[in-house]
């Protein structure tokens, strides 16, 4: 018999026992339902942060300090660790390193990381921020080149800045893009206008930079939570012009994680003393004059990360790279994807059990039948194969309805959180994603288990001696 | 081809108690004859039957076809054997009740791997030939007792076996139904030359019909007749 009979038979079989049928594939619908959706929940979130870190071309950047400072000190900054990381001090990070790192095969940029706490001013409104000195040539990488009005930094020079879109709405505009066409309850009732980005473009603003004498501050740190201390403190205002308007970070971007606004690096090093540059000078304050606290490095091809990163190293420097934790962030993602889909396969072996239920009852209401085919040639294969085709079906009918609730389910779930969980101004969530690989795998592992589940009955129907069969009520 | 039955024993176990159903039995059935195998319940016919039939192993004996032993098959070349070499038919027609009369047929076919059109052809022109031409696609519970048996025999023909084993065909059946049955078994038998072993308890029929006739008694041959 070929298989197209023996599928046939197959169907035609569970046709013949609907109810019993259905009540089985629902019990596989609900198990790949449950494992589809958890899945695709853990590589929804996957997919959303590393989407997010290669928007920003995270995986290809790297800074390199002259201290060993990870992500740690970071998140949980410890002055003893730091203290005697600065003890383990390198080589200091200055033009000529920065020309050395420059010079590394497979850099494609990289620049002092210049970061400043400031004040942006436009019309009535003004914001706090941190404005980031890039060089133009920033504008080849992504999130700067491709903006959402105007142009990147043209030139090194002059006072020309852009804005991220989070910062302008903070400044009271909400640029129109393809997620945001009307103003949120919480932006009408801040008093926000919603514009078009193109027409901010050129507007002038003002960036009031507050300088900080780290120094000053380091001697007596107790004075600044007292309110004294503020001569350690000075503003300086400074014009500049709107030239670009970055696009609206995802759910899960950096948005304005490294500065709410860019302003050419040159200029940056007019405006008045900076107490400190970035993040690196907070964690190792008393960086000698004329010396960078980090610099960041950009490589054109993620493969030759490692390379660079030891070529690096090797001129007596740290590097810290957000792809470090990449790995981390792997394994962290495999055990929650893990115990998600562990979640799905329990439902999917409680749906296993209904199956060898399923086809055991078959087989005792089917046994004549066997012994029939039996006796007119059908060979032990052929009654094996005609069950596991049952049982396949039921796994492969079972998985496709499954993978539809468990998209469906998604899709409900997604419009719960995007309506009252989050608010309404931000970017809307996708926290699910469903790549052809969970489809097909959902598929076949639904099929598998199935032929499990169909192992011992079909055995056990191969096996029916048809005589005694044949005399089966 | 002579079917040559030697030795052959099968014996059930109830309890403790071993019970001969085919006790050191031997014969030879003529190729084209119509044998006829009579006795009382319980003395062997239908065991016999199932052996010769490949749907049972004897303890020992042999049972030749074709030069074949059909006691020294493999589960799968007894398969093949039943499939190819004989066709069976029960007292209880053993038709799958949620398939129609074409549909019963086209499983032997399908079964001996005919497909397509083929098969559907051939399923039609056996129903045909066995007076069922306007009932293909009646299911078993729609059709009488008489027509029932045919659509069995048409299924048992469909692999156009050397040997029909018929296992009490018409016990079911009333007389006059009883009496079409063995007419259209005997035309089988004369027109197309088809061996035909049949088991009954009605010596009286079996004397017309067949040509070879074995009385068994617990298992044995009591008498054996050949015209």
């Amino acid at each position: 018999m070929n298989i197209r009979d023996l599928i046939k038979i197959g169907f035609s079989n569970l046709w013949q026992t609907k109810l019993r049928s259905i009540l089985t594939i629902l019990g596989v619908v609900i198990g790949i339902g449950a494992l589809s959706s958890m899945i695709s929940f853990g590589t929804g979130i996957q997919k959303n942060i590393t989407d997010a870190f290669k928007n920003n071309d995270l995986f290809t950047s790297m800074n390199v300090t002259a201290a060993k400072i990870g992500m740690d000190d970071i998140q949980h900054p410890d002055p003893g660790r730091i203290r005697d990381a600065m003890k383990e001090k390198k080589a200091p990070l200055n033009d000529s390193t920065l020309e050395l790192i420059r010079n590394v095969e497979g850099v494609a940029i990289a620049h002092p990381e210049i970061i400043l706490p400031c004040k942006l001013v436009m019309g009535e409104k003004n914001t706090s921020t941190r404005a980031q000195a890039l060089p133009a040539a920033m504008g080849k990488y992504k999130p700067y080149k491709d903006l959402m009005a105007g142009t990147f930094l043209l030139s090194d020079t002059g006072r020309q800045m852009v804005l991220s879109w989070e910062t302008m709405r903070r400044l009271g505009y909400v640029c129109i893009d393809d997620k945001q066409n009307k103003l949120s309850k919480k932006d009408s009732s801040e008093n926000r206008i919603l514009v078009n980005a193109d027409t901010m473009i050129g507007k002038k603003l003002f960036l009031v930079a507050a300088t900080i004498d780290v120094k000053k501050v380091m001697k007596n740190p107790f004075a600044m939570m007292n309110g004294a201390g503020e001569e350690a403190f000075s503003e300086d205002s400074t014009v500049f012009t709107l030239t670009g308007i970055l696009k609206r970070s995802g759910p899960f971007g950096s948005g304005d994680i490294k500065g709410g606004a860019v302003i050419p690096a040159k200029t940056a090093s007019e405006i008045p003393t900076l107490g400190f540059s970035s993040i690196w000078d907070i964690l190792s304050p008393g960086k000698d004059e004329n010396q960078y606290s980090s610099i960041y490095v950009r490589v054109g091809d993620i493969q030759e990360m490692g390379r660079i990163r030891k070529e690096i190293e090797d001129m007596d420097m740290h590097v810290f790279s957000i792809s470090d934790q990449l790995e981390e962030i792997k394994r962290g993602f495999l055990i929650m994807d893990s115990i998600l889909g562990a979640i799905g396969v329990v439902a999917l072996l409680i749906a296993a059990l209904g199956i060898i239920n399923t086809m055991v009852m078959s087989i005792l209401e089917r046994t004549r039948e066997i012994g029939i085919m039996k006796a007119i040639g059908g060979s032990d294969r052929e009654i094996k194969t005609i069950f596991f085709v049952e049982a396949g079906s039921i796994g492969l009918i079972g998985a496709i309805f499954g993978l539809l609730l468990g998209w469906l389910f998604t899709r409900v779930a997604t419009l719960v959180i995007n309506n009252y969980i989050v608010p309404d101004d931000e970017v809307a969530v996708d926290l699910f994603y469903f790549p052809i690989w969970l489809i097909l795998g959902a598929i076949a592992f639904s099929i598998l288990i199935s032929l499990a589940a169909g192992l011992y009955p079909a055995a056990r129907a191969a096996r029916i001696d048809p005589v005694k069969a044949l005399r089966h009520d | 081809m002579n079917i040559q039955i030697n030795e052959l024993v099968k014996t059930f176990r109830k309890g403790e108690n071993t019970i001969p159903a085919v006790n050191h039995l031997s014969s030879t059935v003529r190729d084209g004859s119509f044998t006829a195998v009579v006795g009382k319940s319980g003395s062997g016919k239908s065991t016999l039957l199932n052996l010769v039939g490949g749907l049972d192993r004897p303890d020992s004996g042999e049972i030749i076809i074709d030069g074949k032993n059909v006691a020294a098959l493999n589960r799968r070349e007894l398969s093949v054997y039943r499939k190819t070499t004989v066709g069976i038919i029960f007292q209880s027609f053993n038709l799958i009740h949620h398939r129609t009369a074409q549909e019963n047929v086209e499983l032997s076919l399908a079964f001996n791997g005919i497909t397509g059109r083929k098969r559907k052809e051939k399923s039609k022109a056996l129903l045909e030939s066995v007076g069922l031409g306007e009932r293909l696609d009646h299911l078993p519970n729609e059709l009488s007792g008489g027509e029932t048996q045919r659509v069995s025999i048409a299924r048992a023909l469909a692999n156009d076996p050397h040997v029909l084993l018929a296992d009490e065909p018409t016990g079911n059946l009333d007389s006059s139904t009883s009496h079409e049955i063995m007419q259209l078994l005997q035309r089988l038998n004369k027109e197309s030359g088809l061996t035909i072993i049949m088991v009954t308890h009605d010596r009286e029929t079996a004397e017309i019909v067949s040509d070879h006739l074995i009385q068994l008694k617990d298992g044995a041959i009591m008498d054996e007749k050949i015209r």
